[in-house]
C-alpha cells in the first residue's frame, strides 16, 4: 500500500519535472525588452601600441601616426601614441588634422649621430580645424617629424606637427560628425553647424558634443552671426544619459539665458545622439521649469516648431510641362497649374509666388501663382549673361547668379518684388552653375568653377559690416567630387548632388553631407540626370534623359520601395525653396 | 577628558550584555536540546536535509552551468567559423600589398563582422595583424587587447589555421568596465580573428537558477523540519502525557489515567499504561488496608495486654514481696516472674510507641538543651550496667555547653539505647562517648570495643526484632525494638542515627541533630568511623550510603 503510494508519487514527479521546450502554442506579438536605449552602430578602433626596441626612426614615425589616429585614454588624449614621444606631455593635440588620400613612404635625413627629420608627404583631402570645422582642399602637404636618440640608443620624435595626420579610414573610425544647432541671426530657425567630434568613449562624446555646442559655432559659421542662447561663461557641470533621458546640467551663469532658446538647441542638438530621447535640463543642479514644457522631462516634440528641417512633411512638386507651362506633379503625370512659360520654376516656401527661368535663362520672372501677375523681372546685366535657377529662402527673397565665362554676379530680388545686387559676393571671379539657399537663409550652396573644375562650395550668407547683404566665406565640402551638375538641399545639413567622382565620368547621384564627411552615391534612375531637387521628407525628384531621345522626365524616388518612377513629359521639377 | 573613560566602558557594558544575551541564548538552546526530543530531532532533520539539499544543489547548479557554456561555446565557435568565412572572402578580393588598403580591409572586417553582432550586443570582434606598426589591429566596442588571455593568443598564434581556440576570460573596455566572457579565436592567414562574447546573459540567468534553487532549497529544509516537528509532536505530545500521568501516579494520585484516543500505538500504550495504574492502585489500596489493620491490631493489642498485665504485675509484686514465705522454688519462680513481667512490660511500651510511630501520630516536645547534660544524664542512668558489665563508660565532651532545639525525652531515650546497646555489646571493654558541634549541628558518638558487626549488619541494626546473633543469650533483656525506635525518633527530628562496624573492631553509633529544629541537616561535626580505625584503614570498611561531610 505504501509502496504503491510511493510509486506513484515519483511517477508523478518524474512526468511533471520532465524537460521539455514548447513544440506549438499560441501566438504572440514580440517586443524586445531593454530597446529604449538604441545600441549605437558599432564603433571599430585601431588597437594602438608602443615603439618596440630598436625601430628605425622611420617606423617610429609610421608606428606614431597609426597610433595617434586612435584616441584612446580616458580624455582621448592618444595615451599609447605618446610613448613614441621624448616628452610625452609635451604634446597637445587637439582634433586638428590633416585628412590625406595617399601617403607616401617616410623618408629619414640624418642630421648627425643621434638626429634626424622624417619626412612625410602625401595628398591631402583637406583639413579638420581645432574646432572640428572640416574644409576641403585637396593639395599636397608635407610634414616633418624631428627624432633623435635617447639614453637608451632608441629613437623618439622631439618634433611634430600640431595636426595628427589621419586617412580618410582612420577620420571615419575616430570621428562622428554631428551637428551643433544655433540660431539663424534674425530667426527663430535652427541652423546647423556640422563639427567632427572624436569618438572616445560611448559616454564621452555627448558631454563633448555638448561643450561644444555651450562653446559656440566653428569660426566659420561664427561669421554668419548666429546666435546662441547660452550667456557667456556656462559651461557643462554634468551630463547623463539613461534610459533614453540626457539629464544636461549647466553651470549658474546658465539662469540669465533663455531657457526655451536652449532647450531647444540642446534637445535637437542632443537628438541626434540615437540614446536620447528625452531631456531633463538642470543649472546647479536643480532642476529648471521651462516654460512651454509640461513636467521636467522635455521631448523634441516639445520643440518641434523648431524642426530645422521644417514641418518635414512631404511637398508638392511643381514641374515643367511638356509644353513649357508650370504643372504640378501628380501620381503619375503632371497637371497644368497656370497658363505660365516656365523654363526652370522655382517656388516660394509659401506657395504663393513662383520665380521662373526662361529657357534661354536670362531673364528671371516672379509671378503670383493665383492669377499670373508679374511681380518683377530681371533680365541679365552682363553680355552673355546666363542665370542661375532660382532660389527661394524662408523669407520670401529670391536668390540667384548670373554668370558669364569669366565671372559672376548674385542678385537677389528681396520679397520677391525689387531686385539688387549683392555687393560682397565672394566668387565674382568665377563662372557659378547653381546656387541653392539652405531654408535658413544662412548658408548657400553652390556649383562654382575653380581651377577648371566644377566644384561644390558652400558659403555664408550674412550682413557685411558696413550693413549690406554678403555671401562670401566659400569653402568647398567634399574632394572626392569631380565635377558637379546641379545640387539640392536634401535636410538642412545634408546635399543631393549629381556629379562625376574620379574615374567615373558619368552623373549620377550622391548624398554630400555639408560637414565634410564622406560622401555616399545613390541608386539613380538611369539615362543621364541634368537637375535634382529635394526637400525634407519628400521624395528626391530629377530630371533624366534617356540617351537618343529628346523628351525629358521627371523620376520621382519612392520612398517606401527605394525605386524610381518616371513621368514622361515634365522636366525641371521644383520643391517649394 | 571625561568623554573618553566612559566610551569604552559603555561599549564594554554593549559586549558584555551581548556575550550574556548569547551565553543564555546558547544555553537556552543547550537545555532545550537536552529536555526537548522534538527539538533534537526538527534540528537533526535541518541539518541532514540542509546538507542534502546544499549537495543537490551545488550539483544541479553545476550542471545547468556546464549545460549553458557548452552550447554557448558550440554557437561561438560556429559564429567564428562564419566569421571566419567573411574574413576570408574579403581578403581574397582585398588587396594586400599597400598597408593602407591592408588596413582598410581589416577595419571593414572588423565593422562587417561588429554588424552581424546585432543590437544586443552579442559579441566583440578583434583582428590581430602583427605587420603594421603602431598598432596590433582593430577591436569593437572599445574592448581591451587584454581582453583575449596571453596563453590563448600564442595558442593561436602558433596554431594552423583549420583550428579554433577558445576559453574563458574578462572582457575588459577602454572605460575600466569589464564583464566575464568567453573568447575564441581563429588565424585567418596571418591574422589572428577573435570573437569575445560577452556571458552577462549567462550570468544573469544563472544567478535566476541558482536563486530559484536556493529559494527551493530553503523552502525544502523548512518543510521537512516543519514535516519532522509536526511528526514528533504527534508522538512526543502522548509521551508527555504519559510521562506527566506517570509523574502524577508517582506522587500517589493513584486515580490519574492517561487519555485513550484512538486505536494506534500510542493508544496501546496509553491503554496498557491505565490497566498498570488500575492494577498497581488496587494492589497498594489492599497493602494500605492490611497494614492498617496490622497496626491497629498490634496498637489494639498492646492496649488490651496493658489492663491485664497491670493486675498480673501487681499481683506478682505482692508474691515477689512475700517471697522469703514461700519455699526456694515458689520463691525462684516469683522473682522470675517479676523480672519478666518487667520485660514484657518493657516491650508493651516499646510496641506502643512504635504503632504511635506507624500511625504517624509521634510529635516532637521541642525545647533548647544542652545536648552535654543530656549525656550526663544517660550515663548516669547507664553506669550501674556498664559496672555490672566490667565496662567503663568514658566521656568526651566539649568545653561549653551545646545547645540544640531537641525533644529532650527523645534524645536521652536514644543515647540510653545506644549506651545500653554498647554495654550490652562491649564485652566488658571501655565505652567512649563523645560529643561535638559545628555551627549547624552537633554529633554524638557512642563507640564500643566489642565484636563489631559483619559487613551489611550496619543497616540491618535499626530494623525491628534484629539480632546480630539470634543464639546468643539475651542478657540485659533488650525488646530488639530500642534501636528502631531510636531511628525513628532521630529521623522526627530530621536527623541521622548511623552504624559503623567491623568484626573485631568493634562498633560506633553516631547521633547527628540539627541545632535548630526543622533545619536540613548538611553535615555532621563527628566521623562516623573512628580516627583511629580511619587512620590504619582496613581494606574494606562499612562506609555509609551518605558521605560525610
Amino acid at each position: 500500500m505504501r509502496l504503491r503510494l510511493l510509486t506513484v508519487a515519483l511517477a508523478a514527479l518524474l512526468a511533471g519535472g520532465c524537460v521539455g521546450v514548447p513544440q506549438g502554442g499560441r501566438v504572440l506579438g514580440g517586443n524586445a525588452g531593454g530597446t529604449e536605449q538604441p545600441a549605437d552602430d558599432p564603433y571599430v578602433g585601431i588597437i594602438p601600441v608602443g615603439p618596440e626596441r630598436d625601430w628605425a626612426p622611420t617606423e617610429i614615425v609610421e608606428g606614431f601616426r597609426t597610433a595617434s589616429s586612435s584616441f584612446d585614454g580616458p580624455n582621448g588624449d592618444h595615451q599609447v601614441a605618446r610613448s613614441y614621444l621624448a616628452c610625452a606631455s609635451c604634446w597637445r593635440p587637439g582634433v586638428a588634422s590633416i585628412v590625406y588620400s595617399r601617403l607616401d613612404p617616410p623618408t629619414f635625413e640624418a642630421d648627425g649621430p643621434t638626429r634626424g627629420t622624417v619626412t612625410l608627404q602625401g595628398t591631402q583631402l583637406g583639413r579638420i580645424g581645432a574646432d572640428g570645422q572640416y574644409i576641403a582642399d585637396a593639395s599636397d602637404f608635407k610634414e616633418e617629424f624631428h627624432v633623435r636618440q635617447d639614453a637608451q640608443r632608441q629613437w623618439r620624435i622631439t618634433d611634430l606637427p600640431s595636426e595628427l595626420l589621419l586617412s580618410r579610414d582612420d577620420v571615419t573610425r575616430a570621428f562622428r560628425t554631428l551637428d551643433l544647432y544655433f540660431f539663424a541671426p534674425d530667426s527663430q530657425t535652427l541652423v546647423p553647424n556640422p563639427v567632427f567630434i572624436p569618438l572616445v568613449s560611448r559616454s564621452w562624446l555627448p558631454a563633448q558634443l555638448v561643450k561644444q555646442l555651450i562653446g559656440g559655432p566653428t569660426t566659420w559659421l561664427k561669421s554668419a552671426l548666429v546666435r546662441s542662447a547660452f550667456p557667456a561663461g556656462t559651461r557643462l557641470r554634468g551630463l547623463r544619459i539613461s534610459g533614453g533621458v540626457a539629464t544636461v546640467d549647466l553651470t549658474r551663469q546658465a539662469r540669465a539665458g533663455d531657457l526655451n532658446n536652449m532647450s531647444i538647441q540642446l534637445m535637437w542638438t542632443l537628438r541626434q545622439l540615437r540614446e536620447v530621447q528625452r531631456m531633463q535640463l538642470r543649472i546647479d543642479g536643480k532642476v529648471v521649469d521651462v516654460p512651454g514644457v509640461s513636467g521636467s522631462l522635455q521631448s523634441t516634440r516639445d520643440w518641434a516648431a523648431y524642426n530645422p528641417n521644417g514641418g518635414g512633411e512631404p511637398q508638392s512638386a511643381y514641374v515643367r510641362l511638356v509644353d513649357g507651362h508650370l504643372g504640378r506633379l501628380g501620381t503619375d503625370r503632371g497637371q497644368p497649374v497656370a497658363k505660365l512659360q516656365t523654363g526652370h520654376p522655382a517656388i516660394s516656401y509659401d506657395d504663393r509666388q513662383v520665380a521662373s527661368l526662361n529657357d534661354a535663362a536670362d531673364t528671371v520672372t516672379v509671378t503670383d501663382l493665383l492669377g499670373g501677375a508679374v511681380r518683377t523681372t530681371l533680365r541679365a546685366t552682363a553680355k552673355g549673361g546666363r542665370f542661375t535657377p532660382p532660389s527661394w529662402d524662408s523669407r520670401g527673397n529670391v536668390w540667384v547668379v548670373e554668370s558669364t565665362a569669366t565671372g559672376s554676379q548674385l542678385w537677389v530680388i528681396e520679397g520677391g518684388t525689387r531686385p539688387v545686387t549683392v555687393d560682397g559676393w565672394a566668387l565674382v571671379p568665377y563662372p557659378v552653375k547653381a546656387l541653392r539657399v539652405s531654408r535658413d537663409g544662412t548658408r548657400a550652396a553652390v556649383i562654382v568653377k575653380v581651377d577648371g573644375r566644377w566644384q561644390v562650395q558652400l558659403g555664408r550668407i550674412d550682413r557685411a559690416p558696413s550693413g549690406g547683404l554678403q555671401a562670401e566665406g566659400f569653402i568647398s565640402i567634399s574632394s572626392e567630387l569631380e565635377s558637379a551638375i546641379d545640387l539640392a538641399w536634401s535636410t538642412t545639413d545634408h546635399l543631393a548632388v549629381v556629379g562625376m567622382t574620379q574615374g567615373n565620368p558619368s552623373p549620377s547621384l550622391f548624398d554630400v553631407p555639408v560637414s565634410g564627411a564622406p560622401i555616399s552615391p545613390m541608386i539613380g534612375p538611369g539615362g543621364e540626370i541634368t537637375t535634382i531637387t529635394a526637400s525634407p521628407g519628400s521624395p528626391l525628384l530629377v530630371t533624366q534623359r534617356l540617351s537618343g531621345d529628346k523628351t525629358l522626365n521627371v523620376c520621382r524616388l519612392s520612398v517606401q520601395f527605394d525605386e524610381w518612377k518616371c513621368i514622361n513629359g515634365t522636366s525641371n521639377p521644383a520643391y517649394p525653396g | 577628558m571625561n568623554r573618553w573613560p566612559t566610551l569604552p566602558s559603555a561599549a564594554r557594558r554593549g559586549l558584555h550584555l551581548i556575550r550574556r544575551y548569547a551565553g543564555a541564548a546558547v544555553r537556552r538552546a543547550y537545555v532545550s536540546w537536552r529536555r526537548s526530543l522534538q527539538a533534537r530531532v526538527v534540528t537533526s532533520t535541518l541539518l541532514v536535509s540542509g546538507l542534502v539539499v546544499a549537495v543537490l544543489g551545488m550539483f544541479l547548479m553545476q550542471q545547468i552551468t556546464t549545460a549553458l557554456l557548452e552550447a554557448k561555446e558550440r554557437a561561438a565557435l560556429l559564429q567564428l567559423d562564419e566569421g571566419v568565412g567573411v574574413a576570408q572572402g574579403r581578403l581574397a578580393t582585398a588587396g594586400t600589398d599597400n598597408p593602407d588598403s591592408t588596413k582598410s580591409t581589416l577595419n571593414g572586417i572588423v565593422t562587417a563582422l561588429a554588424h552581424r553582432s546585432g543590437p544586443s550586443g552579442l559579441y566583440e570582434v578583434i583582428i590581430i595583424d602583427r605587420d603594421d606598426p603602431g598598432s596590433v589591429g582593430f577591436s569593437s566596442n572599445w574592448v581591451r587587447l587584454k581582453s583575449v588571455p596571453a596563453v590563448l593568443m600564442r595558442q593561436v598564434e602558433a596554431s594552423n589555421a583549420s583550428k579554433p581556440y577558445r576559453t574563458y576570460g574578462t572582457l575588459t573596455y577602454d572605460d575600466g568596465s569589464s564583464k566575464p566572457g568567453l573568447i575564441v579565436g581563429k588565424k585567418v592567414s596571418r591574422y589572428q580573428l577573435y570573437y569575445l562574447f560577452p556571458l552577462t546573459q549567462e550570468r544573469q540567468s544563472l544567478g535566476v537558477v541558482q536563486q530559484t534553487i536556493l529559494g527551493v532549497g530553503a523552502a525544502l529544509v523548512l518543510l521537512l523540519a516543519a514535516i519532522a516537528s509536526i511528526v514528533t509532536r504527534q508522538v512526543v505530545i502522548p509521551v508527555r502525557m504519559a510521562a506527566q500521568a506517570a509523574e502524577r501516579l508517582a506522587a500517589g494520585r493513584l486515580e490519574e489515567r492517561m487519555r485513550v484516543r484512538g486505536e494506534d500505538d500510542l493508544a496501546r500504550l496509553a491503554t496498557s499504561f491505565n490497566d498498570m495504574a488500575a492494577n498497581l492502585q488496587e494492589k497498594i489500596v489492599q497493602l494500605q488496608e492490611l497494614s492498617q489493620v496490622q497496626r491497629q491490631f498490634v496498637s489494639d493489642v498492646s492496649h488490651e495486654l496493658r489492663t491485664p498485665i497491670t493486675t498480673v504485675r501487681m499481683a506478682a509484686e505482692v508474691l515477689y514481696e512475700a517471697r522469703a514465705d514461700f519455699d526456694p522454688m515458689a520463691a525462684r519462680s516469683a522473682e522470675l516472674l517479676q523480672s519478666q513481667i518487667e520485660r514484657f512490660e518493657g516491650l508493651l511500651a516499646d510496641l506502643l510507641e512504635i504503632s504511635r510511630y506507624d500511625a504517624g501520630a509521634a510529635t516532637l516536645d521541642i525545647e533548647p538543651m544542652d545536648v552535654r547534660e543530656l549525656v550526663l544524664r544517660a550515663v548516669g542512668y547507664t553506669e550501674d550496667l556498664a559496672e555490672r558489665k566490667g565496662s567503663k563508660i568514658i566521656q568526651q565532651l566539649p568545653g561549653e555547653a551545646t545547645m540544640a532545639e531537641v525533644d529532650r525525652r527523645r534524645v536521652e531515650r536514644i543515647l540510653r539505647n545506644l549506651l545500653v546497646n554498647a554495654i550490652e555489646h562491649g564485652e566488658g571493654k571501655d565505652i567512649v562517648v563523645s560529643v561535638a558541634a559545628d555551627r549547624d549541628a552537633v554529633a554524638i558518638a557512642v563507640r564500643d570495643h566489642g565484636c563489631g558487626l559483619r559487613p551489611g549488619e550496619a543497616n540491618m541494626v535499626f530494623d525491628r526484632f534484629w539480632r546480630a546473633d539470634p543464639a546468643r543469650a539475651r542478657t540485659t533483656g533488650g525488646t530488639g525494638l530500642g534501636l528502631s525506635i531510636s531511628m525513628e525518633d532521630a529521623q522526627l527530628h530530621g536527623g541521622w542515627l548511623q552504624a559503623w562496624g567491623e568484626p573485631g573492631q568493634g562498633s560506633q553509633f553516631r547521633l547527628s541533630l540539627p541545632r535548630v529544629a526543622g533545619a536540613e541537616l548538611r553535615g555532621s561535626p563527628l566521623p562516623l568511623v573512628p580516627p583511629e580505625i580511619e587512620l590504619q584503614r582496613a581494606p574494606y570498611a562499612e562506609l555509609p550510603l551518605e558521605a560525610d561531610a
